[in-house]
């Protein structure tokens, strides 16, 4: 039979049965949709994890290069120079290469008063440090401090607000709540630093700064350190009979976060050779830490893929029951058309005409199912992100990943689902003796 | 005149459980090309189990069969549908039209079993069957919207579909009015002069003048004219 009487003949029926042929298509339609919703939320949310892991907070697509033993707050032995930044910059896969540098013999002082045990350090990347609040320093002048110094400063405030009857230990803890909260924020942006430290011409220098911004209150980001532009910093080594300036730290920017390992690789490579500054410097006794997230996003990516896998797993045996559903419709159909499958065969029809017949009827329902299970599934997904994003204000936005070869193959598994479930009441409607099918009534 | 069946010894013996019924017995039966012969009987005598053989719908249990030269015991599955489709066609006592779709639908199935006329051309003939029959006013009706007259002229339209050598029709007109049955067997007579050979189940002796001949069952067995003139009827 050609295709077109097929398709003919089977939306007739379809048509003819609507409540029953739309609750299967239904069945399908939620099973799909399912394993779309699925695949498409818990890839949103991952990806808007990792992308905030990267972009603020952990920076995961940052490779951290640092003298083993000296990683606290970057340390103070300064080793990698110029050059070898440059060189860096010429590897696969790196984006962007910035210093972390130190500022020499720096101390801070608030109001004639010396803070304790802050660090002073400079670097090229503006984004390095994501902020609570405030912005990012412009130029020289301006400082942007931890939340332990933040602390520090507001222990300061009290005490001198308060006087000589004041508790120590009660400001000490209302400063830390501040820290958690946006109040301290407003007291402390604009206020006045003193700096004191070394300047290229090795003298002692002081400079008035002001508090621009607030690096975020978070575990994994140093509390004790300010960063000032890198015009303060001033350390130097002689290399090659010539004065140049070393930095504590580099930090490597990779364009893709799957190629973190190989890079790593290569800039270990590196730096176990002569050729590059910081190991001339150290000399072979000292290991260069080359750190990279890329453990902590495997995992996170394993933990959704578990995830993924689980949910998906239900959404799978959703669309098992749609499939089932499906069979069970057909092959009702199939028995209230005896009687048509006998006049199908004495007019002609091949056993193999029959099959087609109904095959093309599930198919067709399952195809329709899957075409809505897809609009469904991609609804759901909008709707929950919209959810999600309103319950945690914390994740700024979840993308929609839209992935079309996810929803050519959610049609194609359609297609698989409408042949899977129809194939058994086909075939059987294909064997039916054709004098039973005309005698039935 | 070439010979359209030709059928020896045929018996069909059904089994119900343990129970043998023996629906025909020992019949042997020729069709001339363009004969219109009738097949005559009590209910149960077998006439229908004899049309199911004939078109190919079932097997004998023995006897031999051959219709438009071909060995039927000797074909498979595919064979036989194509048998079907291109050499008999079938006109039932009910009608068995495909209710969900319309009289043009219904006739242009067949063809799509066969092959036989490239797609295009499929619709211009299922109009010019319908035609014929006189229902050219209603190519999109539903069955249910047809009198039963009209519908087995939709049927025998159908039948007609792949000009098959042979049309087949048990009881065509003992669903329908006297003036409808005067009708259709009218059309079989059209279409016996254009050269189908016919066979007609009846139990109507008005029905069965128009046939040249008329072959009478009884319990299965083909009974001999003599015993038939001798008999009730
Ligand atoms: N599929 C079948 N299974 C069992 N018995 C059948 C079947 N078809 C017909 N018979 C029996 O065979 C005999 C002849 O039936 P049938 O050919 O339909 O007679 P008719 O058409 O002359 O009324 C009847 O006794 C009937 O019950
Ligand atoms: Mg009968």
């Amino acid at each position: 039979m050609g295709f077109r009487e097929t398709l003919r003949l089977s939306w007739s029926n379809i048509r003819n049965h609507k409540l029953r042929n739309s609750l299967a298509v239904l069945s399908v339609t939620i099973g799909i949709a399912a394993v779309i919703a699925v695949i498409t939320m818990t890839t949103g949310l991952q990806s808007a994890l990792l992308n905030t892991l990267t972009r603020d907070l952990l920076h995961a697509d940052t490779i951290s290069v640092t003298v083993k033993g000296n990683e606290g707050a970057f340390g103070s032995a300064q080793v990698f120079s110029q050059r070898d930044v440059k060189h860096l910059e010429t590897l696969k896969g790196v984006k962007a290469v910035d210093v972390i540098g130190r500022v020499r013999a720096a101390s801070l002082y608030f109001e004639g008063h010396r803070l304790l045990s802050p660090v002073v350090q400079v670097t090229t990347d503006p984004k390095f440090l994501p902020l609570d609040a405030g912005r990012p320093i412009a130029g020289p002048g301006e400082i942007v401090i931890g939340a332990g110094i933040a602390q520090s400063i507001c222990e300061q405030q009290e005490q001198a607000a308060q006087g000589a009857k004041a508790d120590t230990a009660k400001i000490k803890e209302s400063c830390k709540r501040a820290t958690q909260s946006k109040l301290l924020a407003d007291r402390i942006l604009g206020q006045p630093l003193r700096m004191k430290y070394i300047n290229a011409q090795k003298k002692i220098q002081q400079s008035q700064l002001q508090i621009v911004g607030l690096i975020k209150n978070a575990q994994f980001l140093p509390h004790q350190t300010a960063y000032v532009d890198p015009s303060y910093h001033s350390d130097t080594e002689e290399l090659g009979g010539q004065a140049v300036p070393v930095y504590t730290a580099l930090l490597v920017k990779v364009a893709n976060i799957s190629k973190l390992a190989s890079v790593k690789q290569e800039i270990e490579g590196y730096f176990d050779r002569f050729s590059s500054d910081a190991r001339k410097l150290l000399g072979t006794g000292t290991e260069i830490n080359v750190h990279t997230l890329a453990n902590i996003v495997d995992e996170i990516k394993k933990n959704f893929g578990q995830v993924t896998g689980f949910l998906g797993a239900i959404a799978v045996v959703a669309l098992l029951v749609g499939m089932i559903g499906v069979m069970n419709v057909m092959l009702i159909t199939v028995k209230e058309r005896t009687r048509e499958i006998g006049i199908m065969k004495a007019t002609g029809a091949t056993n193999g005409n029959v099959l087609q017949l109904f095959l093309t009827e599930a198919v067709l329902i399952c195809l329709i199912g899957a075409f809505l299970g897809v609009l469904a599934g991609m609804g759901l997904s909008v709707l929950f992100i919209k959810l999600t994003m309103m319950l945690f204000s914390g994740l700024q936005s979840i993308p929609f990943v839209f992935v079309p070869i996810w929803y050519a193959i959610a049609i194609l598994t359609g297609l698989v689902v409408g042949v899977v479930s129809g194939v058994y009441p086909a075939w059987s409607a294909a064997r039916t003796n054709p004098i039973k099918a005309l005698r039935y009534e | 005149m070439a010979r359209v069946v030709k059928a020896e010894h045929l018996s069909k013996v059904y089994r119900m459980g343990q129970v043998d019924v023996e629906a025909l017995h020992d019949v042997s039966l020729a069709l001339e090309e363009g004969e219109l012969i009738a097949i005559m009987g009590p209910s149960g005598s077998g006439k229908s189990t004899l049309m199911h053989l004939i078109g190919c719908l079932d097997q004998p249990t023995s006897g031999e069969l051959i219709v438009n030269g071909e060995k039927v015991s000797q074909l498979n599955d595919r064979e036989l549908a194509r048998l079907r489709g291109r050499a008999i066609g079938f006109v039932f006592q009910t009608f068995n039209l495909i209710p969900r779709v319309n009289a043009l639908t219904n006739v242009l199935m067949p063809m799509g079993f066969t092959h036989l006329l490239p797609p295009r051309e499929r619709e211009e003939r299922a109009r010019s069957l319908l035609e014929q029959v006189g229902l050219g006013s209603r190519l999109k009706h539903m069955p249910s919207e047809l009198s039963g007259g009209e519908r087995q002229r939709v049927a025998i339209a159908r039948a007609l579909a792949n000009d098959p050598k042979l049309i087949l029709a048990d009881e065509p007109t003992g669903n329908l009015d006297t003036k409808s049955g005067a009708q259709i067997m009218e059309l079989f007579d059209q279409l016996n002069e254009r050269g189908h050979t016919i066979v007609v189940v009846t139990h109507d002796p008005n029905i069965a003048q128009h046939a040249q001949r008329i072959v009478h069952l009884l319990d299965g067995r083909v009974q001999d004219a003599s015993e038939v003139s001798l008999g009730i009827s």
